[in-house]
C-alpha cells in the first residue's frame, strides 16, 4: 500500500509538472482561408506562465496565423516576448520560424478577431473589428488550412481562464473557404481537441473555453 | 513712322518683360533642380553613412547589406542553412534594420535571408515604429563584459554553460547568447522559465535578446529572440525549435495528429 501511495504521489507530481504547451478548442474545415470570432472574458497567468485566446488558421502540414488576446508572465519568456498583456499576431510560414508580434490591448474586453487570406495572393491579414491590423503575410500554404478557435497556455497553468467565443449579439466563431466572400458560422466542428484540463463548450457560439 | 514707332515701343517692352520673366523662371527651375539633386545626394550619403555605422556595430558577418528605398529599409543577410541558422540571421537583420530604420525615419522593414548560393531561406516584412527613437538611441549601458559576466553566472546556476556571446552595442547593449545546458533537451523544453532566468533583466521593458540553446555537439535545439519597435506594436518575437523538441516557450504548436481527422467535405 505504501509503495502504491508513493507511486500515486509521484504520478500526480509528474502530471502537475508545468511543462509544454497545452491547448483546447475546436477546429473546422480542410480548406479554410479564414477564421473569426468576437472574443471576451478573463484570465490570469502566473509569473511563470503565459496564455492566449485566439482564432487561427493552421496548415495540415506546416504554417499558421493566429490573432487574439495574450498574457505573458514577468518571469517567463515566449516567442511573443515577456511580461506583456494585450493582443498578439503570430505567424509561421512553411519551413520558417514562429514570428509573433505583441501589441497593447485591453485583455478580455470584447473584440472581433479575424485572420483571412486575401484572394489576390498577397497572403493572410489579421483584422481587428473589421479593420486591417497586420499583414499581409505570405505563409506558403495555399489550400490546406484548418480554422481553429483555441485557448492555450504555456508554462504554469493559469490560475483562472474563462473566455467566450462569439458572445450573444456579436460575431460567432465562423470560418470561410472563399477568401471571406462567405463566412459560415460553425454549428458543428469537425473535432475538438483538449490537451488536458480544458472545459470546452459545445458549438455553435456562444461557447466558452475555460479551465 | 511715328505711329509705327509708338506701336513698337510697348511691344518691345513686353518682349523684354517676357524675356526677363522666362530667364527668372529658368534660373529658379535650375536652382530647384540642383537643390533637389543635392538633397537627394545628401540623403543617399546620410543613408549610406547610417548603414555603414549600423553594420559596423554588429559583431557578426551574417548581415551583408542595409539599404533605404523610400520608406522601406531592406536588409539582406546570409545563413549556412534554413532553420536555426536562418532564424539567427533573421534576428540580426531585424535588430540592425530596426536601428537603421529609426535613424533614417523609415516605416517598413524588409529582411531577406539567403544561403551561400543566393537561395532565399526566409523573407519577412513588418512595420517599424519610427516614434520609438529613444529606445534605439539609448547609448549602451551594458558592455559585452557586463553581459557575459551576468549571464554566465545565471547559466551556471541553471546547469548550463555560456559558450558564445555576440555583443551588439545597440538598444542599450544586448547580445546573442549561445548556451549549452547539461541536459539540453530538458532545458529547451522548459525554456519559458529557464531562458527568463538566464536573461535576468536583459529582457525587461521589451528589451532585445537572442538566445540559442545548443547540445553537446553545438547543434541548435531552440532559438528565442525579441526586437522592440518592430511589428507595429511592442515588438516582435521569433522562435524556432529543432524537430523532436517540444518547447514550452512557443505558442501554436500542434501535433499533426491533432489536426486530423477533418471533414474532407467541409
Amino acid at each position: 500500500v505504501a509503495r502504491f501511495l508513493v507511486l500515486v504521489v509521484v504520478m500526480a507530481a509528474v502530471a502537475a509538472s508545468p511543462t509544454l504547451a497545452n491547448q483546447g478548442g475546436h477546429r473546422k474545415g480542410a480548406q479554410a482561408d479564414g477564421s473569426r470570432a468576437s472574443i471576451q472574458g478573463s484570465a490570469t497567468t502566473s509569473i511563470n506562465g503565459a496564455l492566449i485566446a485566439t482564432v487561427r488558421v493552421e496548415s495540415t502540414n506546416d504554417g499558421l496565423i493566429q490573432f487574439g488576446f495574450l498574457k505573458v508572465g514577468s518571469n517567463f519568456i515566449t516567442g511573443c516576448g515577456t511580461d506583456t498583456v494585450g493582443y498578439m499576431v503570430e505567424r509561421k510560414a512553411s519551413g520558417g520560424p514562429f514570428i509573433c508580434n505583441d501589441y497593447f490591448g485591453a485583455f478580455g474586453t470584447r473584440a472581433k478577431f479575424s485572420v483571412l487570406r486575401a484572394a489576390d495572393g498577397s497572403g493572410f491579414r489579421a483584422y481587428l473589428d473589421g479593420s486591417v491590423f497586420a499583414g499581409p503575410y505570405a505563409l506558403g500554404f495555399p489550400s490546406n488550412g484548418i480554422a481553429i478557435a483555441v485557448g492555450e497556455y504555456l508554462g504554469n497553468p493559469p490560475p483562472s481562464y474563462n473566455m467566450t467565443f462569439g458572445p450573444s449579439g456579436f460575431t460567432p466563431w465562423q470560418w470561410t473557404s472563399t477568401n471571406g466572400n462567405n463566412w459560415t458560422t460553425v454549428s458543428v466542428a469537425d473535432s475538438t481537441f483538449n490537451g488536458g484540463g480544458w472545459i470546452i463548450g459545445a458549438e455553435p457560439s456562444p461557447f466558452n473555453i475555460s479551465r | 513712322v511715328r505711329r509705327s514707332s509708338t506701336w513698337a515701343a510697348p511691344r518691345t517692352r513686353v518682349l523684354w518683360l517676357l524675356s526677363a520673366v522666362a530667364i527668372v523662371i529658368a534660373i529658379a527651375a535650375a536652382s530647384a533642380a540642383m537643390a533637389w539633386q543635392g538633397s537627394g545626394e545628401a540623403e543617399a550619403r546620410d543613408s549610406a553613412k547610417i548603414a555603414e555605422g549600423t553594420l559596423g556595430e554588429l559583431a557578426t558577418d551574417r548581415v551583408k547589406s542595409i539599404e533605404l528605398d523610400g520608406s522601406t529599409v531592406t536588409v539582406i543577410g546570409t545563413a549556412t542553412s534554413p532553420g536555426a541558422e536562418a532564424t539567427r540571421t533573421l534576428w540580426f537583420e531585424t535588430i540592425a534594420g530596426a536601428a537603421f530604420a529609426q535613424e533614417a525615419g523609415a516605416t517598413f522593414l524588409k529582411r531577406t535571408v539567403v544561403d551561400e548560393e543566393g537561395n532565399v531561406l526566409a523573407t519577412e516584412t513588418d512595420p517599424v515604429d519610427a516614434e520609438a527613437v529613444s529606445v534605439f538611441a539609448t547609448p549602451p549601458v551594458r558592455s559585452a563584459e557586463d553581459i557575459t559576466r551576468e549571464v554566465q553566472s545565471r547559466a551556471s546556476a541553471l546547469g548550463a554553460n555560456l559558450t558564445e556571446t555576440n555583443y551588439l552595442p545597440l538598444l542599450g547593449g544586448t547580445a546573442e547568447l549561445v548556451v549549452e545546458p547539461s541536459d539540453p533537451t530538458a532545458f529547451a523544453e522548459a525554456a519559458g522559465s529557464n531562458v527568463a532566468t538566464l536573461l535576468g533583466d536583459l529582457a525587461d521593458n521589451h528589451g532585445p535578446y537572442l538566445v540559442t540553446i545548443v547540445d553537446s555537439q553545438g547543434a541548435p535545439l531552440l532559438v528565442l529572440g525579441y526586437t522592440p519597435g518592430v511589428g507595429g506594436g511592442f515588438g516582435q518575437g521569433v522562435g524556432w525549435q529543432a524537430p523532436g523538441i517540444d518547447s514550452d516557450a512557443i505558442f501554436g504548436q500542434m501535433d499533426e495528429a491533432d489536426l486530423l481527422p477533418y471533414d474532407s467535405d467541409r
